[in-house]
């Protein structure tokens, strides 16, 4: 090849200007995001059920459909929680199932499920989004007192989403805020003084509006179309609908009820910033959409609608979108890439001493990357937190294949200054010196790919998460072994001249380590046995090392969540909010802060009683209070004490949204309590939230407040009811209508219907005792009855929340966890609650969070890191055919690993899958060392040296490369131990693990591996 | 090793301490919580002193409201005739002596025709009577023929009277017409007639009911009776509104239907608070007492265990209170709280929340 290579060389030139190119059109143009999403794929079903108490939901729907639908093709896990009035299940698919197909699926069941359900209740399924799905939020503002929440609701309703929607991408637009309507009211006394019944103002409301078409017709003025008109435009249209004639005189709505404009009732939320209640709204993102762009086109489409679309003195703020994330973890790691890049190159113009050399060595890192960037973008990566961070992490092997190429090149050429002259020779000299180092280079290189394929098997979260991080690394190592053998020969042929092999600085660290290796062969053995102790030691501190599974992610954000009684009114909750919006906003570092209370319209499942409080902070840099974000955490949390809540929970919005889809909590640790006596799993939930909150390093310990919802229940006395002519029906129908508001007609503003709603007045129901006398009326005899007549009416403790998982019920205890390890606290505690609680038979204890994650993800590692060793062996094996030089290579891995584990102990990082994943990658570096050093002996022994004199030859010909591709190595990655900022997180724990273990690895295999060959050289060869 | 067991306990506790001091939840073991001015006003927090009031506690009874059988009256005809007016329509309320009908009738046309023919002839007889008088006065005609003329001349008058009084018997006439009045306060409840129907004694023109007051019959169990004395005032509740009854005839039978003795009550309806065939509530003072009141929305329930919210100086706790009755918003406390204490009215949700954990009591 290499020969077709220089033969065609300007054709090479021309390609690598254009595969450049197109790599920089790829870099320029490659879609960007964060992190990948983890959240798994997932369809929910959701399904209202006005008036339904949580039990009732649970057993009339929720179980229904889970059973329907449990039995759908890839379906893993079933999740269900019922509230009071709705119903919601989750069903959690096979990774790598197409979900546009489960969809469908659960589509084609969705009949049967209804088929089930009572009558009228109908399930359907929820936007298809995932945890990083609430890419924006904004409100819509306005100066101008005249218009209401509701006008500003309607706008968003009827204006603006409409535009937003048409975007591509935009899955849904949650609305918060009252939503217009038309209320008649209707006075129970007049309604007595009348004798007219709920069911005649019903009747009479819902008949008198609307419109009939009846075709057309020819008549001599032409064909015309014949319509009769009679929708509802004006209020006094409705006071004008006549209900009955008594006595010659009509009676019209207006003489029994008041009919204004207002909102529809039963609303379950707010939206409230900086204090006040305004309409907000979250746009969801459609899953596996970029949300960059996203972002920009719905900009760009609300800058339109401000300026175009929106009266004067209304205007759409944007609140919050995920794209600052984006671009802040973007540039931090662009800015480890660049500063590694200057490292490196600083590195090797020292190494090399060439300046020439130096060049061609630190252009193939640009080349490889570009060239990896064309790659990723046609293989559909996106760039983001983790694919570029395999590139920042694999910064200083990309050049490892050009420094043996080109320093081979250079080495030849400088042999024979004369003779390269001449064009020809220059060429074949070239061409000798590639072919001499393609085998053990190839071969590195391959080594270093072949480690990070275990990753591949990695499932969930840790497989999206660090899949495309591997596969970014394998494709730029690749890319770099085609950039070292296609365009570096070629250029090399024009760029080199011959020059001094030897660097002022290389002389200087050959002495040095000469010098060493002496002293260092004398005493062999000590050195050895204190190595092994070191090892041993090493692993021993291991266990010291905290565990968890991935570093957190600074989000730049904080969100609240704030627990409240379940009997807390909106309007109560409000008051709350507003005072955690109004302090947070004292803290210079707030930008903003603003809460949803409840839920919108769809979407959640919470009630009233629940808050979260976004609060944004400024960048890092303009902070003056505070030095990090827990910092600010803990004096909002004190200036928050004297609030009176429930529970107030620290986290970030990203953040806990995952959370909640992967485990179905809101937090990092979820303990739950699986049994069938809801009541018994309450009481050992809060158990256990007691044990939890003795353990140390527990935070923001919560029992999910499942029971204590408090129900008005309105019981038929059968007898009374049958003995005055009625029946459980009517009863029902008073309470299911009229109570909760019943829409009976439509009201008509221009293009937009407005439901006219009939409901009982406030001043009714806020009373228990005026609820008792709402009149039931019988218009034949005149007979006038009370609800309390016929009906038993009285407080009673419901449920307010049911969980299911699989079908099974389970209480919550969530909790975060503050200056601990996740393994180490999961351990204690579930050593506690072995101790203190004795479960029934049947009831059984779950820990779910972020610790199931790093369970399966360590368990995993604990195969594949043993694979990735033998992997590397059997490559080993196949290269040498000698199993003593594979195994004395092999010596490598616990020589880094005492490294990293020493490394990571002094940082003070917990033993991560980015931890885990740093060991691999060292593993196969340090392996490459000992590769350069052990072929070179063998060489020197096959040339018939003896043992001594191979060992030192190889010891000073090999120094050089070694230590290039180590300080490379790690070069590359020192940036990122000194980033600060978001997205930064993920990557340290894997750049201190691969410099420690390249330190070590490094000095061991410099000092230690010839001393242990020759031991084991002189062992093997005299028998 | 005991030693260094105990040191290495307490080391542990310290770092809980140390850590658990400046954050966690804040309320974790504490059974108060200090209320700030600022969370006072935002959250609009107010409280009261309990104090001992005497309160009458009543008994409730439900009740159905029937017309007063002693109040209503039927208008009629009281001769054979013909409908010729009508001035009032069924529903419509009339005063006592508001005209409601004109009757045509035969009858009293022929009376009015008579009576006329009557007063010609009295007036004819006294002229003659005068004359005669004079004559007689004068001597000269005799005594004989002058008291011939005196005795037809007084039968004529008599007769007179005789036929005015008939036609008064039947009511107020007007031109020829007889006219209909209320006699009493009321409402038209049923109208049989309409113009040009014949009418007679056998007819009903109208049915008017007197509101003014109605029955309530309050439907008693049969123990419960001895509570009513008759004479004794008691509230009557509707759905219009509230109004006074007395109680008025005790039913020596129990009905068979709802196996409850019937109490009459008569009920004031001035206020046009009942209406007949309405189911009220019926509510007797039966004992009063004497105790701590706190207004309902004081109280929060949790788990069916009952809890007001104490205020000590800025500290508020909660106090499990055991309740009594309930009379008119207010729950009596029978134990938990004392005289003098101050606890939360508004804003017992927020601390409901705040206290959640203690109160459910693990």
């Amino acid at each position: 090849m290499i020969r077709w290579v220089l033969q065609y060389r300007l054709l090479v030139i021309f390609a690598l200007i254009g595969i450049i190119s197109y790599g920089y059109y790829a870099f320029k143009t490659i879609p960007v995001d964060t992190f990948p999403d983890p959240t798994p794929i997932q369809v929910n079903i959701y399904t209202e059920a006005p008036g339904y108490s949580a039990e009732e939901v649970e057993a009339l729907i929720t179980k229904r459909i889970e059973t329907v639908m449990s039995g759908i093709k890839d379906v893993e896990k079933v999740r269900s929680i019922s509230i009071p009035g709705l119903s919601y299940v989750a069903l959690f698919f096979k990774d790598g199932t197409d979900i546009y197909f489960n969809r469908r699926l659960v589509m084609e069941k969705l009949p049967e499920a209804q088929s089930k359900l009572p009558e009228g209740i109908v399930p359907i399924m929820g936007p298809n989004t995932s945890g990083l799905g609430n890419v924006m939020i904004y409100a819509l503002t306005t100066d101008n007192p005249e218009y209401s929440l509701t006008d500003l609701k309607a706008i968003q309703e009827w204006l603006i989403r409409p535009i937003l929607k048409s975007i591509d991408g935009v899955e849904e637009i949650v609305q918060w805020g009252p939503e217009k309507a038309f209320i008649v009211k209707p006075y129970p006394e007049k309604l007595l003084k009348y004798n007219i019944t709920l069911g005649d103002l019903f009747e009479s409301l819902e008949k008198n509006g609307g419109l009939a078409g009846g075709g057309y017709t020819k008549t001599p003025e032409g064909d015309l179309v014949i319509r009769a008109v009679a929708s509802i435009t004006d209020i006094n249209q409705i006071n004008e609908i006549p209900i009955k004639v008594e006595h010659g005189t009509v009676i019209k709505i207006k003489d029994v009820a008041d009919v204004v404009e207002g909102e529809i009732p039963q609303r379950r939320g707010a939206f409230t910033l900086n204090g006040q209640e305004v309409q907000g709204n979250i746009v969801v993102k459609r899953v596996q959409i970029n949300t960059k762009e996203l972002i920009k086109k719905l900009k760009k489409e609300i800058n339109r609608i401000n300026n175009e679309v929106l009266p004067k003195d209304i205007k759409i703020k944007i609140l919050y979108d995920q794209s600052y994330l984006t671009d802040k973890a973007l540039s931090t790691i662009e800015k480890a890439l660049l500063e590694g890049i200057i490292l490196v190159s600083i590195a090797m113009m020292i190494f090399l001493w060439n300046i020439r050399a130096a060049i061609l060595v630190i252009l193939s890192i640009p080349f490889t990357l570009l060239i990896a960037f064309g790659i990723m973008k046609n293989l559909g990566l996106t760039a983001d937190l983790m694919s570029l961070g395999g590139l920042a992490i694999g910064l200083g092997l990309f050049a490892d294949a050009t420094v043996v190429v080109i320093e081979n090149i250079f080495r030849h050429i400088s042999h024979s200054k004369e003779g390269i002259k001449n064009k020809d020779f220059k060429l074949e000299v070239v061409k000798l010196s590639v072919k001499e180092i393609t085998r053990p280079v190839f071969f590195a290189i391959m080594i270093i790919m072949v480690v990070f394929l275990p990753i591949f098997s990695f499932e969930s979260v840790e497989g999206k998460y660090f899949k495309p991080l591997a596969l970014t690394i394998i494709v730029a190592l690749a890319a770099s072994l085609f950039v070292a053998y296609v365009f570096m020969p070629v250029l090399a042929y024009f760029g080199l001249k011959p020059g001094k092999e030897k660097s002022i600085v290389m002389d200087f660290i050959e002495r040095i380590y000469i010098k060493l290796l002496k002293k260092a062969m004398r005493i062999g053995l000590a050195l050895f046995i204190a190595t092994v102790i070191l090892f041993g030691g090493s692993i021993y501190l291991l266990t010291k090392i905290g565990t968890e599974f991935t570093p957190e992610l600074d989000e730049g954000a904080v969100l609240l969540e704030i627990f409240l009684d379940t009997n807390i009114s909106r309007e109560e909750a409000k008051k709350i909010a507003n005072v955690i919006e109004q302090r947070a906003k004292t803290f210079d570092v707030v930008t903003n802060a603003f809460s949803t209370v409840g839920r919108a319209e769809k979407g959640e499942i919470t009630d009233v009683s629940y808050i979260e409080t976004w609060i944004l902070l400024k960048p890092y840099k303009e902070w003056k209070d505070f030095k990090t974000r827990k910092e600010f955490e803990k004096a909002l949390r004190e200036k928050l004490k004297d609030l009176p809540v429930a529970g107030l929970v620290f986290t970030q919005p990203i953040a806990m949204r995952i959370e909640e889809l992967l485990s179905g909590v809101r937090a990092m640790i979820a303990v739950k309590v699986f049994g069938d006596d809801l009541k018994k799993i309450n009481e050992i939930a809060m158990q256990v939230e007691e044990i939890a909150k003795n353990t140390k390093g527990s935070e923001d310990v919560e029992t999910e407040i499942q029971s204590g919802r408090l129900q008005l229940q309105i019981t038929p006395k059968y007898d009374s009811l049958y003995r005055y002519g009625y029946d459980v029906e009517r009863l029902l129908d008073l309470v299911g209508k009229y109570m909760a508001g019943v829409e009976v007609n439509e009201f008509r503003e221009g293009l937009i219907s407005f439901p006219v709603i009939l409901k009982l007045p406030e001043t009714t129901m806020d009373n228990i005792e005026k609820i008792k006398y709402i009149p039931l009326l019988k218009k034949e005899d005149g007979t006038l009855l009370r609800l309390s007549d016929v009906a038993n009416i009285k407080i009673v403790p419901g449920f307010s929340k049911i969980r299911h998982e699989n079908g099974l019920r389970y209480a919550l205890v969530q909790m975060n966890l503050e200056g601990r390890d996740l393994g180490g606290f999961i351990e204690e505690l579930r050593e506690n609650i072995k101790k203190e609680i004795e479960l029934p038979e049947g009831y059984f204890i779950e820990f779910a969070g972020q610790f199931e994650n790093q369970q399966r993800a360590m368990e995993r590692l604990s195969i594949v890191v043993p694979i990735a060793i033998l992997l590397i062996f059997i490559l080993l094996y196949i290269n040498y055919n000698s199993i003593r030089d594979s195994l004395l290579i092999m010596l490598n891995v616990p020589f880094a690993t005492i490294g990293g584990i020493i490394a990571l102990y002094i940082s003070g990082f917990n033993l991560s899958v980015p931890a885990a994943i740093g060991f691999i990658a060292v593993f196969g570096i340090a392996t490459l060392n000992g590769v350069v050093l052990v072929s070179y002996i063998r060489q020197m022994l096959d040339k018939g040296y003896s043992i001594d004199k191979s060992i030192n030859k190889a010891t000073r010909l090999r120094l050089r490369p070694i230590l290039i591709t180590a300080t490379a190595a790690s070069l590359g990655l020192v940036p990122i131990l000194f980033m600060y900022d978001i997205g930064s997180e993920i990557q340290k724990p894997i750049a201190i693990v691969v410099i420690g273990g390249i330190f070590s690895s490094t000095f061991l295999t410099l000092i230690l591996l010839p001393i242990v060959y020759k031991f084991v050289w002189k062992l093997t060869s005299k028998s | 090793m005991r030693f260094l067991k105990s040191v290495i306990a307490f080391l542990i506790i310290s770092i809980n301490v140390f850590a658990g001091g400046g954050h966690g939840h804040g309320h974790e073991g504490e059974t108060e919580f200090e209320l700030t001015p600022d969370i006072i006003e935002k959250l609009n927090i107010k409280w009261q002193k309990v104090s001992q009031k005497e309160v009458h506690i009543k008994k409730k009874y439900p009740a159905i409201v029937k017309d007063d059988l002693t109040l209503s009256e039927v208008v009629y005809s009281p001769v054979d005739g013909i409908i010729k007016k009508l001035f009032v329509k069924e529903g419509d309320p009339v005063k006592k002596g508001q005209k409601v009908a004109l009757i045509y009738s035969p009858e009293v046309k022929r009376l009015i025709a008579d009576i006329n023919m009557m007063k010609v002839k009295v007036k004819n007889l006294k002229a003659v009577y005068e004359r005669e008088k004079q004559l007689f006065q004068s001597e000269v005609i005799p005594y004989g023929r002058y008291f011939n003329a005196k005795i037809k001349y007084e039968n004529a008058v008599g007769e007179l009277k005789a036929l005015e009084e008939s036609l008064k018997a039947y009511g107020e006439i007007q031109d020829v017409y007889l006219v209909l009045k209320a006699h009493i306060d009321g409402y038209v409840a049923h109208q049989n007639v309409v113009l040009g129907d014949s009418v007679d004694l056998s007819k009903q023109i109208f049915r008017i009911h007197s509101h003014e007051k109605l029955w309530v019959v309050a439907m008693v169990p049969v123990v419960e009776t001895k509570f009513f004395k008759k004479g004794d005032v008691v509230s009557i509740i509707s759905p219009l509104g509230k109004t006074k009854g007395i109680v008025d005839f005790i039913s020596h039978k129990v009905d068979p239907e709802t196996k409850r003795n019937d109490v009459r009550i008569i009920g004031d309806n001035s206020n046009d608070t009942l209406k007949p065939n309405m189911f009220v509530d019926v509510l007797i003072d039966r004992e009063s007492v004497k105790g701590i009141f706190v207004p309902e929305k004081a109280v929060v329930i949790k788990d069916n265990r009952y809890f007001v919210f104490k205020k000590e100086g800025n500290h508020v706790s909660p106090a499990e209170v055991i309740l009594g009755e309930k009379v008119d918003g207010h729950y009596r406390v029978l134990e938990g709280i004392h005289e003098g204490d101050q606890i939360i009215i508004e804003g017992v949700s927020f601390l409901k929340s705040r206290f959640l954990a203690e109160v459910e009591g693990h």
